[in-house]
């Protein structure tokens, strides 16, 4: 007999007895195969049922977010607008509001936002030549109250920027400091290479007129060289007559 | 159809939670191996208390780490890993450790150049058979093991060289040590 019948036999002897769990520990164990099984394809259900939600919860979320931000625009817009302060003349004037009112004071909601309706009021107003003649003789006559109201309205369009509206001094302080900066970088450096002929004699008169102390007629040169050059940068012209005077005091 | 699959495949089948057969897979899976799970489980630690609570701990852990199953391994070495594990913390816990691990080579251990041969009638199967698990619950725990998981759950020497995490050649001559007292104690049923 070789070894694998042997194998074999000791294979039957060894199941023959075929010792089996006992039925309650079958159940159990099956049992727990199917409630993890449900466990498991209710989980992926859950997960895969969320995706739609998790969309539609995110557009629902998105769109009025949206539509608050363009909302708040208009809002903002509109509060600028009226939060402008509005010039209005003094009761003792008997003028019309209409005409009495400065430009000024119009808000940019008068130029922009009802630009339709200026335009077909501008088409109603009549004014005659009598009222006008009128308007400034009254003007003539109370002075301060006009120059109070054209003051007010200076100090008001100051505060405020190209669109109308109202800048704060610190962003103003900056803009300026910007603005020249920008303007100081356009700036060319006046250089016998950069200067026309007649810039060049001039800038030679300029010399001679510090050198033999005529220093009116250097400022009189520099202010008409600024005039006729604003491209170029003048600082060391500038600097040049400040230092002179003070050398020559 | 089902019946058909390889263990693997039922594995593979039962660890998709979206499966309508993952259930009937499992049984099948289940009827299978069962049997022999149990005498492993049993033989091995030779107390039926502590066997039905392992025998249950390792199906339930083949259930919940169904997903880390790897489809190329094969299943029972896999699930044969995970009873030897339990077993060991078993030993641990009743300060058995030092029985599972230790292999003493008596006189008796001595190759013999008996064969055995195919009992006649039911009758001598059954007395033979019954001898034979009596001197398998004599053998030390490693031996049994050995003789256990070659000729109940079908695997190579090398197979239960992976699950034991011990070298080819010491479970081979553990397996050999097993097959002789069994030689010995079958003797006279020759």
């Amino acid at each position: 007999m070789n070894n694998k019948t042997e194998d074999q036999i000791l294979t039957e002897l060894l199941r023959d007895a075929n010792e089996q769990p006992p039925k309650a520990l079958d159940d159990l164990i099956l049992n727990q195969a199917k409630v993890n099984n449900n466990a498991a394809a209710n989980a992926k259900i859950q997960k895969r049922d969320w995706k739609p939600w998790l969309a539609a919860a995110s557009v629902a979320l998105v769109m009025p977010l949206l539509w608050m931000i363009t909302n708040n625009e208009e809002l903002t817009h509109t509060k600028e607008v009226l939060s402008t302060p509005q010039i209005t003349p003094k009761p003792s004037t008997e003028l019309d509001q209409s005409l009495t009112r400065p430009e000024s004071t119009f808000s940019d909601a008068d130029f922009v936002g009802h630009e339709q309706e200026q335009l077909h009021d501008m088409g109603e107003i009549t004014i005659t030549g009598s009222r006008i003649k009128q308007t400034i003789d009254e003007a003539q006559e109370e002075p301060a109250t006009y120059i109070e109201i054209f003051d007010e309205s200076i100090e008001t369009e100051s505060q405020r920027s190209i669109t109308g509206k109202v800048i704060d001094q610190e962003s103003l302080e900056t803009n300026k400091v910007l603005l020249k900066n920008e303007l100081k970088a356009k700036k060319r450096t006046i250089k016998p290479s950069n200067m026309n002929p007649l810039m060049a004699l001039e800038y030679e008169q300029f010399g001679r007129y510090l050198e033999q102390g005529q220093f009116d007629l250097a400022d009189q040169l520099l202010t008409e060289m600024q005039d006729n050059w604003p491209d170029f940068d003048f600082e060391d012209m500038i600097y040049r007559l400040a230092e002179a005077e003070t050398k020559s005091d | 159809m089902l019946d058909q699959l390889s263990d693997e495949q039922l594995m593979a089948t039962f660890s998709q939670a979206d499966d309508v057969n993952n259930q009937r897979v499992f049984e099948i899976l289940y009827q299978r191996h069962k049997g022999p799970f149990f005498r492993f489980i049993k033989k091995s630690i030779n107390n039926d208390q502590d066997a039905h609570e392992l025998y249950q701990e390792l199906w339930f852990k083949i259930i919940n780490n169904k997903g880390k199953f790897n489809s190329e391994q094969k299943f029972t070495t896999w699930a044969y890993t995970i009873a030897r594990r339990l077993l060991i913390d078993q030993f641990r816990k009743t300060g058995r450790m030092a029985e599972l691990t230790g292999i003493k080579t008596t006189a008796d251990d001595e190759l013999v150049n008996t064969s055995i041969t195919a009992p006649e009638n039911e009758f001598a199967a059954k007395q033979m058979s019954k001898q034979l698990h009596q001197t398998l619950d004599k053998l030390p725990p490693e031996q049994r093991q050995a003789f256990l998981l070659k000729h109940d759950a079908d695997l190579s020497i090398k197979e239960i060289a992976t699950i034991t995490q011990q070298p080819h050649e010491k479970v081979k001559s553990q397996y050999r040590y097993a097959v002789n007292k069994i030689k010995l104690a079958l003797e006279h049923f020759i």
